[in-house]
């Protein structure tokens, strides 16, 4: 076909209530309409019941997991995905599923009374199928990644011709590494195929961004992992794509072949932090009023709705894009244009982005290639002045190929500014830490990899004001490494130019360190390292601008 | 289908058990031999022989079978089968009064490693073991027994910790391996979970590290190729082949600052802990702990005290599992714990009701406070040793005094330092009583080369009063215990990023029986 639609803005508004705007695809030649190819509902869950076998014993959680998820998908699930539990557990949730929704669940794949093996590995993955739409096909299993049995099965979809390969995988280790052994194993034993919806669902340990932090960017540097299972291995991250939580901070997924229609994450859900211990210990009868029917685990579970995967799948996140975020002088945001080519030949689309002023799009075009049966991405940065821009709405389009969607931009009154920004950071140890008040926490700059000096922690007023010294605080636990011994101090009223205000040497000792220089007007306060304590690297307990 | 730990357990127990019996037998049958356990393709013994906990009647014997120690599947080369292995002790160094034999098997589930309990054997007095399989036999090491439970016999000990094989050479167990020591306390940190990179670290290697142990370790593949790595080193096969060694986990054993359930790296505990279960499956595979020791899952038993005679009695700690999260700015809270609640009961009571002149702690992090700045009104604690439980010290302090504990040593780790101070009841206050002496021991690698005394040190000292020596080169302290007096041998090596360093005793203590403190020597 190769039909070039726009999308009215008010279309989207009412497409976003079923998350799935900003979804876009040209059919070529399959038709989703196609009755036996029929969408499957998956479920995934990390449910945290599998470590402490107290905690496997008191299946009060598993139960309020069921309650709610029977409340929160549209129909009865086909599939659920979990980790993080063992064979009593996954029972307990196939018989209560059942009664709570009026279909037969079996567990397909799961494992024994205790997770450890005797071999040393760890096996707490399992499979549900709803066998009244589900049929399972005789094969099915174990399949042991970083010495943890990840579970598969493939089910038929009843009444279409539609197969379904399901994998429920927790790496245990350097996530990277456990992505790129499940998608050999996925590409050797489920090769893709028309009529087949391969879900790689699991908790892969870390965000979808390589750097760790509450916020994770649409366009954020992503994971290793999280690179490969959408770039080479053809995977559409499905809550990223369509449910709408593309900034969470979770580390479970729901990688799917094939096409996500809408999806949804648990994110109403709030655990307590004070329900846990009593849930661990196995009294969950003791545990805070308000736990009670109301914790399941640490970690919200989501669901995605599929169906087989088109030829040449776009999509754009998010559906819309609202500009709360600033950094030093802009306000900034991501659009991201994906490409997912499920032919046996590599495709080429042009990608533009129409963004008028205040907005600007870095960069406005750029060309997606995708090899055969892969994926690709183009992050889009969108900025506008963090002075000068109103409140209120705008539009950007994106064209990908033939394709083009409107994507409403809202620009709130507030705007989050990170209280400190790094030119690095090592995992842990975030700038936030140097600017928390608390000694006993620091920003480390990252030394694996080595990253040369210098380096600089960027102290944000929130608004401009006099400063006249900066205090550092050097890391207090007993370790000097990264004590700065020579620096520089620099101010910025705008985020943009910064003016050297003091430079020197400091002694490499864990005592305060005050430098003053004459008043001078200051929104950011940037503290730069040239020379670190025990190597190429420096560190803070804390800095303050006074 | 593989045995449960428990049928595992029960496997070595009978296999030690029957060692006079009906094995003496098969294994002089060289048929029967080759048949249970055919010739492997290259010599299995890589990784040396050790034995560990010794008891007055017999110690533990701990192979682990690796004809390709670090094959990248972490099994050594080993074929993914049982393997049966031959062991023997003899009263003498050729071999010829063997005393003991038998033969257990080298599973599959366990990295092909074996531990098995001799008993029988005569109190206070040394021995030699070898295994063999097949037509290999391994080196010969040499053990010893502790003494009867009345014997005043001096006992001469060595203590050592933190041997991040990146850092430096295990120089330091070169020398030690020549002392033919009673017994060694490995204080902790036998790996580190660290990426070491293709020029093996400071080892600057001819032969570049492939790739796969450029990775933090986290799974138990991981755990067991690092295991393997350090354990091959040929200082540390000949200091294990030298003495019987009592060994405890400290951090690096798993991750950098571990507390119970909490990672500092935010993980959740159930990731955790399912690192620490792998971590500590490698940890036992490659230690000569007893087989009651093999971990449940995530969890070890590692505290057990070690009788040695009239003269001393060895309590093991474990500062990790049960101790609360870290939190510096919480030290004073009563609730926190650095033993955990059984332990610390435990400790106190085996304390008490022991009959030995000396009660030797062997302990991880530092116990006496160091305030590392002389700013009056300014302190510097670390939050990961006891100073980060300050009131967790506080009970043991006072549990020590209540119960009139008879000499307490403290024995550590963990800091790459050596240091010898004094314990004191309040450490705010000079005057206070002391109540035990504390000898802190420097790492056999971690750190690299080091020096004698850093401007660091010098603060320290001043900033210490109870801080009687600080010292920051490598080595291991060699320990006798004799009826009036317990000497402390600080032994430092002069290099360890480059091989050949030289050993050299930098300064020594004594404790007086009934006068808590340390003196010159």
């Amino acid at each position: 076909m190769g039909v070039r639609s726009l999308l009215s803005v008010a279309a989207v508004a009412a497409g976003a209530l079923v998350a799935t705007a900003g979804v876009v695809a040209v059919h070529h030649g399959l038709s989703t309409s196609d009755s036996n190819a029929g969408p499957v509902l998956v479920v995934e869950a990390n449910l945290q019941d599998a470590v402490h076998p107290a905690d496997a014993r008191d299946t009060a959680d598993l139960d309020t997991f069921v309650r709610r998820l029977a409340r929160s998908t549209p129909y009865a699930p086909d599939a659920l995905l979990l980790t993080e539990i063992l064979g009593p557990g996954a029972d307990r949730v196939a018989a209560r599923l059942s009664s709570a929704t009026g279909h037969r669940y079996e567990v397909t794949v799961a494992g024994g009374d205790t997770a450890f093996r005797p071999d040393g590995a760890v096996r707490e993955n399992a499979i549900l199928l709803n066998t009244d739409t589900m049929r399972p096909i005789d094969h099915r299993g174990f399949h042991r990644v970083q010495d943890e049995d990840q579970a598969y099965a493939v089910a038929a979809r009843r009444g279409s011709n539609v197969t379904v390969p399901l994998v429920a995988a927790h790496p245990a280790g350097d996530p990277a590494l456990a992505a790129s052994a499940l998608g050999s194993f996925v590409d050797a034993t489920f090769p893709a195929a028309d009529n087949r919806i391969t879900v790689l669902g699991g908790d892969f340990r870390v965000g979808r961004c390589a750097t760790a932090g509450d916020d994770q960017p649409t366009g954020c540097e992503p994971a290793p992992y999280w690179a490969e299972v959408t770039g080479a291995r053809g995977f559409s991250d499905a809550t990223y794509e369509t449910a709408g939580a593309e900034r969470r901070t979770a580390s479970n997924y729901l990688f799917v072949r094939g096409r996500p229609l809408r999806s949804a994450v648990d994110t109403g859900y709030a655990p307590d932090p004070s329900c846990k211990p009593a849930y661990d210990a196995g009294r969950s009868a003791s545990a805070p009023a308000a736990c009670r029917g109301a914790y399941y685990a640490d970690k919200p579970f989501s669901w995605a709705e599929v169906e087989p995967g088109q030829d040449v799948q776009r999509a754009v996140v998010p559906a819309q894009v609202v500009m709360d975020r600033c950094r030093l002088a802009d306000r900034t945001a991501d659009v991201v244009a994906r490409t997912v080519n499920n032919t046996d030949s590599a495709s080429s689309e042009p990608v533009s982005v129409d963004a008028a002023a205040p907005l600007t799009a870095t960069p406005a075009s750029g060309t997606l290639d995708v090899p055969a049966h892969q994926g690709a991405s183009l992050v889009v940065h969108l900025t506008a002045p963090r002075a000068g821009t109103p409140t209120g709405d705008l539009r950007i389009t994106v064209h990908i190929g033939q394709t083009s969607v409107a994507v409403p931009v809202h620009v709130p009154e507030s705007c989050t500014e990170p209280p400190a920004y790094a030119t690095s950071f090592h995992a842990g140890t975030p700038p936030e830490n140097a600017v928390d008040g608390d000694i006993a926490t620091i920003w480390h700059s990252e030394y694996q990899p080595v990253t040369p000096l210098p380096q600089s922690i960027t102290l944000n007023l929130g608004a401009t004001r006099s400063v006249t010294s900066l205090s550092y605080q050097p890391r207090f636990d007993g370790n000097l490494n990264g004590t700065i011994l020579s620096y520089q101090v620099s101010v910025s009223t705008d985020g943009a130019t910064f003016d050297t205000v003091a430079s020197g040497d400091w002694a490499g000792d864990a005592r305060l360190k005050t430098v003053t220089f004459p008043a001078v007007d200051a929104r950011y306060v940037r503290l730069t390292g040239t020379k670190g304590y025990g190597g190429e690297f420096v560190s803070a307990a804390e800095v303050t601008a006074r | 289908m593989s045995p449960s730990p428990l049928s595992r357990r029960r496997l070595f127990t009978i296999g030690a058990g029957v060692a006079g019996a009906g094995l003496f037998a098969a294994s002089r049958l060289p048929a029967d031999r080759a048949a249970a356990a055919p010739a492997l393709a290259s010599h299995p013994f890589t990784l040396g022989v050790a034995s560990g906990d010794p008891r007055p009647d017999g110690v533990v014997l701990w192979t682990r079978l690796a004809p390709d120690p670090l094959a990248e599947d972490g099994f050594g080369g080993m074929p993914r089968r049982a393997v049966a292995v031959r062991w023997e002790v003899a009263e003498d160094e050729t071999m010829r009064r063997v005393v003991r034999r038998g033969t257990c098997v080298a599973a599959a589930d366990l990295a092909h490693s074996v531990h098995v309990e001799v008993d029988g054997l005569r109190p206070g007095r040394d021995y030699w073991y070898r295994f063999g399989t097949g037509t290999d036999d391994s080196p010969i090491g040499r053990t010893r027994t502790a003494p009867g439970a009345t014997d005043p016999t001096p006992v001469t000990f060595a203590f050592v910790s933190c041997q991040q094989w990146d850092a430096g050479f295990y120089t330091a167990y070169r020398d030690l391996a020549a002392r033919h020591v009673d017994v060694v306390h490995h204080l902790g940190d036998w790996i580190y979970e660290n990426p070491i990179a293709a020029t093996g670290g400071k080892r600057n290697l001819a032969t570049p590290l492939p790739a796969v142990h450029n990775q933090t370790t986290m799974t138990l593949t991981q755990y067991r190729l690092r295991h393997a790595l350090v354990a091959s080193d040929p200082d540390f096969v000949a200091a294990r082949a030298s003495a019987p060694f009592v060994a405890t986990v400290d951090d690096h054993d798993v991750e950098d600052n571990w507390a119970g359930v909490t990672s500092p790296m935010g993980t959740t505990p159930e990731d955790f802990l399912r690192r620490r279960a792998a971590a500590f499956r490698a940890y036992y595979e490659h230690v000569p702990l007893r087989p009651s020791t093999l971990p449940t899952g995530p969890d070890m038993r590692l505290y057990r005290s070690l009788r040695y005679g009239r003269l001393a009695t060895f309590f093991v700690l474990d500062e990790r599992q049960y101790r609360s999260p870290e939190n510096i700015g919480r030290r004073d809270e009563e609730a926190r714990t650095m033993l955990g609640t059984a332990q610390e009961r435990w400790l106190l009571d085996s304390l008490a009701s022991s009959g030995a002149t000396w009660q030797l702690m062997a302990n991880q992090t530092m116990m006496f406070q160091l305030d590392r700045l002389t700013d009056p009104g300014l302190q510097q604690l670390n939050p990961d040793s006891w100073d980060g439980y300050a009131a967790a010290r506080g009970r043991l302090f006072t549990g020590l005094t209540e119960r009139k504990v008879r000499n307490p040593v403290v024995l550590s780790g963990d800091a790459h330092v050596n240091c010898a101070a004094d314990l004191k009841a309040d450490f705010a206050d000079e005057g206070s009583a002391t109540i035990g002496a504390e000898f802190l021991g420097t790492s056999i690698s971690s750190g690299g080369d080091g020096s004698d005394l850093t401007a660091a040190g010098k603060e320290w000292l001043a900033a210490n009063p109870h801080l009687r020596f600080v010292n920051s080169q490598r080595g291991y302290v060699q320990c006798r215990v004799e009826p009036d007096t317990f000497r402390a041998d600080y032994v430092v090596v002069d290099k360890v990023t480059t091989p050949g360093g030289t050993a050299s005793t930098r300064r020594s203590f004594v404790v007086e029986s009934g006068r808590p403190g340390i003196q010159e020597a």
